[in-house]
């Protein structure tokens, strides 16, 4: 799952905004105030991202109008994973607070954890 | 051929001996000089084998006649203080050594450093898209109900990364550890030695000793961040933050050595180790020092014995 351009992440945050589907006038005037673009230009990022299966469309008149398949939370759950998944080679880049316990060993620590906290009048 | 010698046996003797010191007790009484020592015998290696290349160079190349003229030695006795039996093969090993192996680790480290600097910009945008930052914390936290994550993505504009997962399960003290020691990798710039450890291993990756130094670096740069959070919090909270966390099964990769090392984390700051006394920290960075200089003294005695000599060979000439 590959992070999106800086144009596509604009559309998107659009979109996931709005909460409707929207077709390319509606999305280019949502992000004109912000910067000039082409209409032809929204028209390419919104097929891109239909193709690559972020979007999907409904014909809704005689324009296809966008809305995003997962919601942004599910999108940013799905980016995690995938960030985590592969940072394993690249220790330079992220920097992991802590790498995965099995259960067991996680238990011994945890009581090592709880031992430590106990107060010293407990040994008298 | 005695300084060529020598300098591939130290290398040599390096490559073998140092990896053996890995885990050694009191690495984790003293992480940050630990480090040092584990660049200093990859710096030592690496140039022991160089500086051998550029001996065996002397005898055949014009790098002797530089040098003559340069100390006013006499040519023919430097080449003999230097010469190796057999020409051809002296100059080919000694061009790999002294001039390929140098390229192959500059090019590496450079990939290295534009993959890596490259990685951690898409990151940084990907935290920026997904993450609200939480300016109380100094951190970005990411919506995140199935994976508990905390980590951080250094260099410049560097940032702490938390899922809403992770600050669930943490107390405010676990969570308050884990940030210090999140600044404390960003603050000290840890990613720069991990970074440089691992290009070297991936330069040369028949070295046994480069890939346990890079290894062993990873593994000390969090001894480190541990250490910097214990100041802040009690060490007790550091550790159960490490155990909460850990536990949560978040998809992330692991090696196996990362599963060891986080007990050992626990253990250290559990029963917190004496550090060393002020007098060993000081002769372990005057033998690292010692150490680096060593290569350029061994390599260099043939060449002062020549110059103090100030004899000159006369070169068999055929008469007749």
């Amino acid at each position: 799952m590959q992070p999106f351009g800086e144009l596509e992440t604009k559309v998107m945050d659009g979109l996931w905004q709005r909460g409707e589907p929207a077709t390319v006038r509606e999305v280019l005037e949502q992000l004109r105030t912000s910067r000039p673009l082409a209409y032809t230009t929204v028209m390419t990022v919104l097929a891109n991202l239909h193709r690559k299966g972020q979007l999907r469309r409904e014909m809704v008149g005689r324009a296809w109008a966008y809305s995003p398949v997962r919601t942004r939370a599910e999108h940013a759950a799905g980016l995690l994973q995938g960030v985590l998944a592969e940072s394993g080679d690249h220790a330079e880049a992220l920097m992991h607070f802590v790498a995965d316990l099995g259960p067991d060993d996680v238990l011994r620590l945890r009581r090592a954890v709880d031992a430590a906290r106990r107060p010293r009048s407990a040994k008298r | 051929m005695i300084a060529t010698t020598a300098l591939l046996g130290l290398g040599a003797v390096l490559s073998v001996a140092a990896p053996h010191m890995s885990g050694a007790a009191w690495a984790g009484r003293a992480p940050r000089l630990a480090v040092l020592a584990w660049q200093t015998v990859s710096a030592t290696a690496i140039a022991a084998m160089v500086l051998a290349g550029l001996t065996m160079l002397i005898p055949s190349t014009s790098l002797g006649g530089g040098l003559a003229e340069m100390f006013h030695a006499c040519l023919s006795t430097l080449r003999e203080a230097y010469g190796t039996p057999g020409q051809l093969p002296g100059v080919l090993l000694g061009l790999i050594l002294a001039v390929a192996l140098p390229l192959r680790v500059a090019s590496s480290v450079a990939v290295a450093a534009i993959r890596g600097w490259r990685r951690r910009r898409s990151l940084r945008r990907f935290v920026a898209s997904v993450a609200h930052r939480d300016a109380d914390l100094g951190a970005s936290i990411i919506e995140a109900d199935a994976s508990a994550a905390a980590f951080c993505v250094p260099g410049k504009g560097g940032t702490i990364v938390l899922t809403t997962a992770a600050l669930r399960s943490l107390t405010a003290e676990e969570l308050a550890g884990v940030l210090a020691h999140e600044r404390a990798h960003l603050r000290g710039h840890h990613d720069l030695p991990v970074a440089a450890a691992h290009a070297l291993a991936r330069a040369l990756p028949f070295s046994r000793l480069l890939g346990f130094a890079a290894a062993e670096i990873t593994g000390l740069v969090e001894l480190l961040a541990d250490d910097a959070a214990a100041r802040e919090v009690d060490r007790v909270s550091v550790a159960s933050a490490l155990v909460t966390l850990a536990g949560m099964r978040a998809p992330v990769a692991t090696l196996p050595a990362a599963e060891g090392a986080t007990a050992v984390r626990v253990a250290r700051l559990l029963k917190p180790a004496r550090p060393l006394h002020r007098l060993q920290s000081a002769l372990g960075l005057l033998a690292g020092i010692l150490a680096l200089a060593g290569p350029l003294v061994i390599a260099g005695i043939p060449l002062v014995a020549s110059i103090a000599s100030g004899l000159c060979t006369v070169p068999q000439i055929a008469i007749g």
